[in-house]
Protein backbone atom coordinates (compact mmCIF):
# COMPACT_ATOMS: atom_id res chain seq x y z
CA UNK A 1 0.00 0.00 0.00
CA UNK A 2 2.66 2.47 1.27
CA UNK A 3 4.81 1.40 -1.91
CA UNK A 4 1.91 1.68 -3.89
CA UNK A 5 1.34 5.40 -2.78
CA UNK A 6 4.99 6.27 -3.13
CA UNK A 7 5.02 4.93 -6.57
CA UNK A 8 2.19 7.00 -7.65
CA UNK A 9 3.81 10.30 -5.95
CA UNK A 10 6.80 9.14 -7.89
CA UNK A 11 4.67 9.30 -10.92
CA UNK A 12 2.97 12.81 -10.11
CA UNK A 13 6.53 13.84 -9.59
CA UNK A 14 7.55 12.76 -12.57
CA UNK A 15 4.38 14.11 -14.53
CA UNK A 16 5.10 17.49 -12.99
CA UNK A 17 8.52 17.40 -14.08
CA UNK A 18 7.91 16.48 -17.77
CA UNK A 19 5.34 19.08 -17.80
CA UNK A 20 7.82 21.72 -16.71
CA UNK A 21 10.22 20.70 -18.94
CA UNK A 22 7.71 20.80 -21.59
CA UNK A 23 6.77 24.20 -20.57
CA UNK A 24 10.14 26.06 -19.83
CA UNK A 25 10.12 24.34 -22.94
CA UNK A 26 7.26 25.89 -25.00
CA UNK A 27 8.34 29.56 -23.41
CA UNK A 28 11.67 29.27 -24.73
CA UNK A 29 10.00 28.17 -27.79
CA UNK A 30 7.91 31.40 -28.19
CA UNK A 31 10.38 33.71 -26.85
CA UNK A 32 12.80 32.53 -29.46
CA UNK A 33 9.58 32.60 -32.16
CA UNK A 34 9.11 36.18 -30.62
CA UNK A 35 12.53 37.63 -30.98
CA UNK A 36 12.90 36.28 -33.97
CA UNK A 37 10.38 37.78 -35.63
CA UNK A 38 10.77 41.90 -36.72
CA UNK A 39 7.78 43.72 -36.93
CA UNK A 40 7.23 43.10 -40.59
CA UNK A 41 5.54 45.66 -42.93
CA UNK A 42 1.29 45.20 -43.16
CA UNK A 43 0.03 46.46 -46.10
CA UNK A 44 -3.78 46.68 -44.42
CA UNK A 45 -2.30 48.98 -42.10
CA UNK A 46 -0.06 51.11 -44.76
CA UNK A 47 -3.53 51.22 -46.48
CA UNK A 48 -5.39 52.66 -43.44
CA UNK A 49 -2.18 54.97 -42.48
CA UNK A 50 -2.32 56.54 -45.98
CA UNK A 51 -6.43 56.69 -46.18
CA UNK A 52 -5.92 57.82 -43.06
CA UNK A 53 -3.15 60.67 -44.17
CA UNK A 54 -5.50 61.70 -47.35
CA UNK A 55 -9.04 62.01 -45.22
CA UNK A 56 -6.67 64.25 -42.76
CA UNK A 57 -5.43 66.27 -44.77
CA UNK A 58 -8.96 67.05 -46.59
CA UNK A 59 -10.01 70.66 -46.15
CA UNK A 60 -14.04 70.05 -45.89
CA UNK A 61 -13.04 66.99 -42.91
CA UNK A 62 -11.18 69.35 -41.01
CA UNK A 63 -13.63 72.40 -41.12
CA UNK A 64 -16.79 69.70 -40.60
CA UNK A 65 -15.57 66.27 -38.81
CA UNK A 66 -12.77 66.84 -36.49
CA UNK A 67 -14.35 64.34 -34.39
CA UNK A 68 -14.96 61.47 -36.81
CA UNK A 69 -11.00 62.14 -37.70
CA UNK A 70 -9.90 61.89 -33.89
CA UNK A 71 -11.99 59.03 -33.61
CA UNK A 72 -10.59 57.43 -36.62
CA UNK A 73 -6.66 58.45 -35.34
CA UNK A 74 -7.92 56.46 -32.35
CA UNK A 75 -8.52 53.31 -34.14
CA UNK A 76 -5.46 53.77 -36.32
CA UNK A 77 -3.37 54.15 -33.24
CA UNK A 78 -4.89 51.22 -31.61
CA UNK A 79 -3.71 48.91 -35.68
CA UNK A 80 -0.62 50.45 -35.05
CA UNK A 81 0.02 49.35 -31.09
CA UNK A 82 -1.13 46.12 -31.98
CA UNK A 83 1.16 46.01 -35.19
CA UNK A 84 3.98 47.15 -32.60
CA UNK A 85 3.31 44.82 -30.03
CA UNK A 86 3.65 42.27 -33.07
CA UNK A 87 -0.16 40.57 -32.91
CA UNK A 88 -1.26 38.03 -35.17
CA UNK A 89 -1.32 39.09 -38.48
CA UNK A 90 -5.00 38.46 -38.51
CA UNK A 91 -5.82 40.93 -35.67
CA UNK A 92 -3.46 43.50 -37.39
CA UNK A 93 -5.33 42.81 -40.81
CA UNK A 94 -9.11 43.59 -38.66
CA UNK A 95 -7.53 46.54 -36.40
CA UNK A 96 -6.40 48.33 -39.86
CA UNK A 97 -9.59 47.39 -41.49
CA UNK A 98 -11.39 48.86 -38.82
CA UNK A 99 -9.30 52.16 -38.63
CA UNK A 100 -9.27 52.60 -42.48
CA UNK A 101 -13.22 52.38 -42.42
CA UNK A 102 -13.61 55.29 -39.61
CA UNK A 103 -11.38 57.08 -41.48
CA UNK A 104 -13.77 56.94 -44.46
CA UNK A 105 -16.53 57.37 -42.28
CA UNK A 106 -15.05 61.26 -41.07
CA UNK A 107 -14.86 62.00 -45.04
CA UNK A 108 -18.28 61.12 -45.29
CA UNK A 109 -19.47 62.78 -42.82
CA UNK A 110 -17.98 65.83 -43.60
CA UNK A 111 -19.45 65.83 -47.20
CA UNK A 112 -23.05 65.20 -45.31
CA UNK A 113 -22.51 68.28 -43.49
CA UNK A 114 -20.71 70.35 -45.99
CA UNK A 115 -23.58 69.59 -48.39
CA UNK A 116 -26.20 70.48 -45.25
CA UNK A 117 -24.30 73.87 -44.71
CA UNK A 118 -24.97 74.67 -48.38
CA UNK A 119 -28.47 73.66 -48.35
CA UNK A 120 -28.54 76.01 -45.56
CA UNK A 121 -27.62 78.74 -47.53
CA UNK A 122 -29.21 77.50 -50.18
CA UNK A 123 -32.74 78.14 -48.72
CA UNK A 124 -31.61 81.38 -47.35
CA UNK A 125 -30.78 81.99 -51.16
CA UNK A 126 -34.26 80.59 -52.56
CA UNK A 127 -36.20 82.52 -49.89
CA UNK A 128 -34.58 85.80 -51.21
CA UNK A 129 -35.21 84.94 -55.02
CA UNK A 130 -39.01 84.01 -53.91
CA UNK A 131 -39.34 87.77 -52.61
CA UNK A 132 -37.25 88.81 -55.49
CA UNK A 133 -39.71 87.10 -57.86
CA UNK A 134 -43.08 88.55 -56.60
CA UNK A 135 -41.89 91.98 -55.62
CA UNK A 136 -41.43 91.67 -59.51
CA UNK A 137 -44.30 90.05 -60.35
CA UNK A 138 -45.83 92.82 -57.88
CA UNK A 139 -44.63 95.61 -60.17
CA UNK A 140 -44.90 93.71 -63.36
CA UNK A 141 -48.84 93.69 -62.17
CA UNK A 142 -48.91 97.40 -60.84
CA UNK A 143 -47.35 98.42 -64.39
CA UNK A 144 -50.08 96.25 -66.66
CA UNK A 145 -52.65 98.17 -64.20
CA UNK A 146 -51.44 101.22 -64.76
CA UNK A 147 -50.98 100.62 -68.78
CA UNK A 148 -54.59 99.91 -68.76
CA UNK A 149 -55.67 102.90 -66.40
CA UNK A 150 -53.73 104.70 -69.35
CA UNK A 151 -55.84 102.85 -72.30
CA UNK A 152 -58.95 103.11 -69.86
CA UNK A 153 -58.54 106.96 -69.54
CA UNK A 154 -57.52 107.85 -73.28
CA UNK A 155 -60.48 105.66 -74.21
CA UNK A 156 -62.82 107.88 -72.16
CA UNK A 157 -60.99 110.69 -73.46
CA UNK A 158 -61.78 109.92 -77.19
CA UNK A 159 -65.62 108.77 -76.20
CA UNK A 160 -65.70 112.39 -74.82
CA UNK A 161 -63.98 114.37 -77.54
CA UNK A 162 -66.46 112.24 -80.01
CA UNK A 163 -69.67 113.08 -77.76
CA UNK A 164 -68.64 116.39 -77.90
CA UNK A 165 -68.35 116.54 -81.40
CA UNK A 166 -71.60 114.39 -82.25
CA UNK A 167 -73.04 117.76 -79.93
CA UNK A 168 -71.60 120.52 -81.62
CA UNK A 169 -73.21 119.03 -84.77
CA UNK A 170 -76.77 118.54 -82.96
CA UNK A 171 -76.04 122.00 -82.27
CA UNK A 172 -75.80 122.82 -86.10
CA UNK A 173 -79.16 121.30 -86.06
CA UNK A 174 -77.85 118.49 -88.03
CA UNK A 175 -80.09 115.42 -88.14
CA UNK A 176 -78.62 111.88 -87.03
CA UNK A 177 -79.27 109.63 -90.17
CA UNK A 178 -79.16 106.29 -91.79
CA UNK A 179 -76.48 108.44 -94.17
CA UNK A 180 -74.62 109.51 -90.85
CA UNK A 181 -75.28 113.49 -89.78
CA UNK A 182 -77.17 115.42 -91.98
CA UNK A 183 -77.51 119.40 -91.96
CA UNK A 184 -79.92 120.54 -94.33
CA UNK A 185 -79.64 124.09 -95.30
CA UNK A 186 -83.07 125.88 -96.41
CA UNK A 187 -83.75 127.77 -99.46
CA UNK A 188 -82.06 130.32 -97.62
CA UNK A 189 -78.69 130.22 -99.49
CA UNK A 190 -79.96 131.57 -102.76
CA UNK A 191 -82.27 133.64 -104.57
CA UNK A 192 -84.34 131.65 -107.01
CA UNK A 193 -82.58 130.19 -110.28
CA UNK A 194 -79.51 131.69 -109.06
CA UNK A 195 -76.62 129.88 -108.24
CA UNK A 196 -74.84 132.55 -106.46
CA UNK A 197 -74.63 132.48 -102.18
CA UNK A 198 -76.42 135.53 -100.96
CA UNK A 199 -74.60 138.03 -99.15
CA UNK A 200 -75.93 136.99 -95.61
CA UNK A 201 -76.01 133.16 -96.83
CA UNK A 202 -71.75 132.68 -96.38
CA UNK A 203 -72.47 133.76 -92.64
CA UNK A 204 -75.15 131.12 -92.24
CA UNK A 205 -71.99 128.72 -92.99
CA UNK A 206 -69.88 130.14 -90.66
CA UNK A 207 -70.67 127.87 -87.90
CA UNK A 208 -69.63 124.84 -90.38
CA UNK A 209 -66.28 126.21 -91.18
CA UNK A 210 -65.66 126.38 -87.86
CA UNK A 211 -67.19 122.80 -87.26
CA UNK A 212 -64.48 121.38 -89.75
CA UNK A 213 -62.07 123.25 -88.29
CA UNK A 214 -62.18 122.38 -85.33
CA UNK A 215 -62.45 118.56 -86.48
CA UNK A 216 -60.24 118.32 -89.14
CA UNK A 217 -60.62 114.22 -89.52
CA UNK A 218 -64.56 115.23 -90.90
CA UNK A 219 -65.23 114.96 -94.58
CA UNK A 220 -68.06 116.58 -96.07
CA UNK A 221 -70.62 115.81 -98.55
CA UNK A 222 -72.79 118.32 -100.33
CA UNK A 223 -75.72 117.85 -102.31
CA UNK A 224 -77.92 120.52 -103.90
CA UNK A 225 -81.48 120.05 -104.62
CA UNK A 226 -84.48 121.41 -106.46
CA UNK A 227 -88.07 121.33 -106.64
CA UNK A 228 -90.05 119.94 -110.02
CA UNK A 229 -90.30 123.26 -111.62
CA UNK A 230 -88.80 123.31 -114.74
CA UNK A 231 -86.78 121.01 -117.22
CA UNK A 232 -84.51 118.00 -115.50
CA UNK A 233 -81.26 119.31 -116.78
CA UNK A 234 -81.66 122.31 -116.01
CA UNK A 235 -82.46 121.35 -112.39
CA UNK A 236 -79.90 119.12 -111.86
CA UNK A 237 -77.52 121.80 -113.54
CA UNK A 238 -78.83 124.38 -111.24
CA UNK A 239 -78.40 122.01 -107.95
CA UNK A 240 -75.02 121.04 -108.62
CA UNK A 241 -74.07 124.85 -109.58
CA UNK A 242 -75.38 125.51 -106.08
CA UNK A 243 -73.28 122.55 -104.33
CA UNK A 244 -70.36 123.89 -106.05
CA UNK A 245 -71.01 126.85 -104.83
CA UNK A 246 -71.12 125.93 -101.20
CA UNK A 247 -67.82 124.12 -101.56
CA UNK A 248 -66.14 127.49 -102.99
CA UNK A 249 -67.21 129.12 -100.39
CA UNK A 250 -65.99 126.81 -97.73
CA UNK A 251 -62.95 126.34 -99.48
CA UNK A 252 -62.32 130.26 -99.56
CA UNK A 253 -62.88 130.09 -96.00
CA UNK A 254 -59.85 127.51 -95.34
CA UNK A 255 -61.38 124.43 -95.72
CA UNK A 256 -59.53 122.05 -97.87
CA UNK A 257 -61.14 121.13 -101.53
CA UNK A 258 -60.10 117.00 -100.46
CA UNK A 259 -62.15 117.22 -97.79
CA UNK A 260 -65.56 118.36 -99.44
CA UNK A 261 -67.53 116.51 -102.57
CA UNK A 262 -70.04 118.36 -104.22
CA UNK A 263 -72.56 117.15 -106.01
CA UNK A 264 -76.09 118.18 -108.04
CA UNK A 265 -78.72 115.63 -107.30
CA UNK A 266 -81.82 117.76 -109.40
CA UNK A 267 -85.30 117.00 -108.52
CA UNK A 268 -84.45 113.19 -108.13
CA UNK A 269 -84.40 113.24 -104.29
CA UNK A 270 -87.66 115.42 -103.00
CA UNK A 271 -88.53 114.94 -99.37
CA UNK A 272 -92.02 116.12 -99.48
CA UNK A 273 -94.44 116.55 -101.84
CA UNK A 274 -93.60 119.23 -105.30
CA UNK A 275 -97.93 119.59 -105.26
CA UNK A 276 -98.11 122.72 -102.79
CA UNK A 277 -95.71 125.42 -102.27
CA UNK A 278 -94.32 124.51 -99.00
CA UNK A 279 -93.43 121.09 -100.39
CA UNK A 280 -91.44 122.70 -103.28
CA UNK A 281 -89.87 125.31 -100.70
CA UNK A 282 -88.47 122.13 -98.45
CA UNK A 283 -87.46 120.05 -101.76
CA UNK A 284 -85.14 123.53 -102.52
CA UNK A 285 -82.55 123.00 -100.25
CA UNK A 286 -78.51 122.01 -99.81
CA UNK A 287 -77.58 119.16 -97.74
CA UNK A 288 -74.49 118.78 -95.81
CA UNK A 289 -73.64 115.35 -95.17
CA UNK A 290 -70.64 114.43 -92.46
CA UNK A 291 -69.00 111.46 -92.81
CA UNK A 292 -70.20 108.79 -90.59
CA UNK A 293 -66.50 107.45 -89.93
CA UNK A 294 -66.65 108.88 -86.58
CA UNK A 295 -70.09 107.72 -85.66
CA UNK A 296 -68.51 104.08 -85.96
CA UNK A 297 -65.72 105.08 -83.77
CA UNK A 298 -68.82 105.65 -81.18
CA UNK A 299 -70.43 102.48 -82.32
CA UNK A 300 -67.07 100.63 -81.66
CA UNK A 301 -66.47 102.39 -78.41
CA UNK A 302 -70.33 101.65 -77.08
CA UNK A 303 -69.88 98.20 -77.88
CA UNK B 1 4.83 5.46 -20.27
CA UNK B 2 3.01 4.98 -23.44
CA UNK B 3 -0.34 5.65 -21.24
CA UNK B 4 1.41 8.37 -19.46
CA UNK B 5 2.33 10.35 -22.53
CA UNK B 6 -1.36 10.13 -23.37
CA UNK B 7 -2.76 11.10 -19.96
CA UNK B 8 -0.55 13.86 -20.33
CA UNK B 9 -1.69 14.70 -23.65
CA UNK B 10 -5.09 14.62 -23.01
CA UNK B 11 -4.49 16.63 -19.94
CA UNK B 12 -2.24 19.28 -21.95
CA UNK B 13 -5.49 19.71 -24.40
CA UNK B 14 -8.08 20.09 -21.47
CA UNK B 15 -6.18 22.78 -20.29
CA UNK B 16 -5.95 24.88 -22.99
CA UNK B 17 -9.23 23.95 -23.89
CA UNK B 18 -10.22 25.71 -20.41
CA UNK B 19 -8.19 28.52 -21.04
CA UNK B 20 -9.43 29.29 -24.48
CA UNK B 21 -13.03 29.36 -23.22
CA UNK B 22 -12.35 31.35 -20.36
CA UNK B 23 -10.38 34.04 -22.28
CA UNK B 24 -13.59 33.64 -24.79
CA UNK B 25 -15.84 35.06 -22.14
CA UNK B 26 -19.68 35.87 -22.64
CA UNK B 27 -21.47 35.87 -26.46
CA UNK B 28 -21.72 39.56 -27.30
CA UNK B 29 -25.12 40.07 -27.20
CA UNK B 30 -24.87 43.97 -26.92
CA UNK B 31 -22.45 44.22 -29.54
CA UNK B 32 -24.52 41.88 -31.98
CA UNK B 33 -27.39 44.18 -31.08
CA UNK B 34 -25.27 47.93 -31.99
CA UNK B 35 -24.54 46.25 -35.09
CA UNK B 36 -27.79 45.25 -36.20
CA UNK B 37 -29.42 48.69 -35.55
CA UNK B 38 -26.45 50.32 -37.32
CA UNK B 39 -27.33 48.26 -40.19
CA UNK B 40 -31.40 49.61 -40.23
CA UNK B 41 -30.27 52.70 -40.08
CA UNK B 42 -27.92 52.56 -42.74
CA UNK B 43 -30.93 51.07 -45.35
CA UNK B 44 -33.35 53.65 -43.78
CA UNK B 45 -30.59 55.89 -45.21
CA UNK B 46 -30.86 54.97 -48.78
CA UNK B 47 -27.47 52.71 -48.38
CA UNK B 48 -29.17 49.74 -50.56
CA UNK B 49 -28.63 52.21 -53.58
CA UNK B 50 -26.17 54.68 -52.75
CA UNK B 51 -23.98 52.48 -50.80
CA UNK B 52 -24.16 48.80 -51.57
CA UNK B 53 -21.25 47.47 -51.13
CA UNK B 54 -20.18 48.62 -47.26
CA UNK B 55 -23.77 48.23 -46.78
CA UNK B 56 -23.40 44.02 -48.18
CA UNK B 57 -19.93 43.94 -46.70
CA UNK B 58 -22.22 44.39 -42.42
CA UNK B 59 -24.32 41.73 -43.37
CA UNK B 60 -22.07 39.24 -44.50
CA UNK B 61 -20.04 39.87 -41.06
CA UNK B 62 -22.54 39.82 -39.01
CA UNK B 63 -23.77 36.23 -40.63
CA UNK B 64 -20.17 35.46 -39.82
CA UNK B 65 -20.39 37.48 -36.26
CA UNK B 66 -23.65 34.81 -35.99
CA UNK B 67 -21.41 31.85 -36.88
CA UNK B 68 -18.93 32.13 -34.66
CA UNK B 69 -21.29 32.95 -31.84
CA UNK B 70 -22.71 29.19 -32.51
CA UNK B 71 -19.50 28.01 -32.08
CA UNK B 72 -18.75 29.84 -29.36
CA UNK B 73 -15.66 31.48 -30.50
CA UNK B 74 -16.79 34.69 -28.46
CA UNK B 75 -13.63 36.78 -29.48
CA UNK B 76 -13.71 36.19 -33.39
CA UNK B 77 -17.64 37.45 -33.45
CA UNK B 78 -16.27 40.37 -31.72
CA UNK B 79 -13.52 41.27 -34.10
CA UNK B 80 -16.21 40.43 -36.56
CA UNK B 81 -19.10 42.71 -35.30
CA UNK B 82 -16.64 45.77 -35.18
CA UNK B 83 -15.72 45.44 -38.42
CA UNK B 84 -19.36 45.38 -39.31
CA UNK B 85 -20.10 47.84 -37.15
CA UNK B 86 -17.81 49.97 -39.18
CA UNK B 87 -18.79 48.86 -42.35
CA UNK B 88 -22.52 50.14 -41.58
CA UNK B 89 -21.41 53.32 -40.30
CA UNK B 90 -19.59 54.02 -43.70
CA UNK B 91 -22.95 52.82 -45.35
CA UNK B 92 -25.00 55.18 -43.44
CA UNK B 93 -22.52 57.86 -43.95
CA UNK B 94 -21.86 57.32 -47.87
CA UNK B 95 -25.59 56.93 -48.55
CA UNK B 96 -26.14 60.20 -46.17
CA UNK B 97 -23.40 61.95 -48.67
CA UNK B 98 -25.21 60.75 -51.71
CA UNK B 99 -28.92 61.93 -50.69
CA UNK B 100 -27.94 64.90 -49.10
CA UNK B 101 -26.03 65.94 -52.38
CA UNK B 102 -28.94 65.17 -54.69
CA UNK B 103 -30.81 67.73 -51.89
CA UNK B 104 -28.29 69.87 -52.49
CA UNK B 105 -28.50 69.98 -56.48
CA UNK B 106 -31.70 69.78 -56.41
CA UNK B 107 -31.84 73.01 -54.64
CA UNK B 108 -29.54 74.60 -57.03
CA UNK B 109 -31.42 73.66 -59.99
CA UNK B 110 -35.03 75.40 -58.36
CA UNK B 111 -32.67 78.54 -57.01
CA UNK B 112 -31.83 78.43 -61.03
CA UNK B 113 -34.58 78.41 -62.52
CA UNK B 114 -35.81 80.63 -60.23
CA UNK B 115 -33.34 83.18 -61.24
CA UNK B 116 -34.29 82.92 -64.63
CA UNK B 117 -37.91 83.52 -64.14
CA UNK B 118 -36.56 86.49 -62.07
CA UNK B 119 -34.86 87.90 -65.25
CA UNK B 120 -37.82 87.05 -67.30
CA UNK B 121 -40.43 88.82 -65.16
CA UNK B 122 -37.64 91.82 -64.92
CA UNK B 123 -37.61 91.83 -68.63
CA UNK B 124 -41.31 92.33 -69.47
Amino acid sequence: MHRLLMEKTMKEQHNTNMLKTKLVTAVCCALIVTGCASKKPNSNLDAARSTFDRVSANEVVNKYSTEDLNAAKIKLDIAIDAWEEKKSKSEINKRAYIAEQYALIAEQRSTVLQHQAQIENGKLERTNAQMELRVSEANNAKQQAQALQREVALREQKLQAQLAELNELKALQAQNTDRGMVLTLGDVLFDTNESTLRTGAIQNLDKVVAFLQKYPDRTLQIEGHTDDTGEDEYNFNLSTERALAVRTSLQSQGIAGSRIVAKGLGENAPVASNGAAEGRQRNRRVELIFDRAGQNQLAEIDE
Amino acid sequence: MMIKKITTGVFAILVITQIASCSNGSPPRHEMALTQTSIRSAEAAGAVNYAAKPLRSAQQRVAKAQQFIDKKKYDEAKYELQMALADAELAEASAEAKTSQLAQEELTQSIDLMKKEISRVQEN
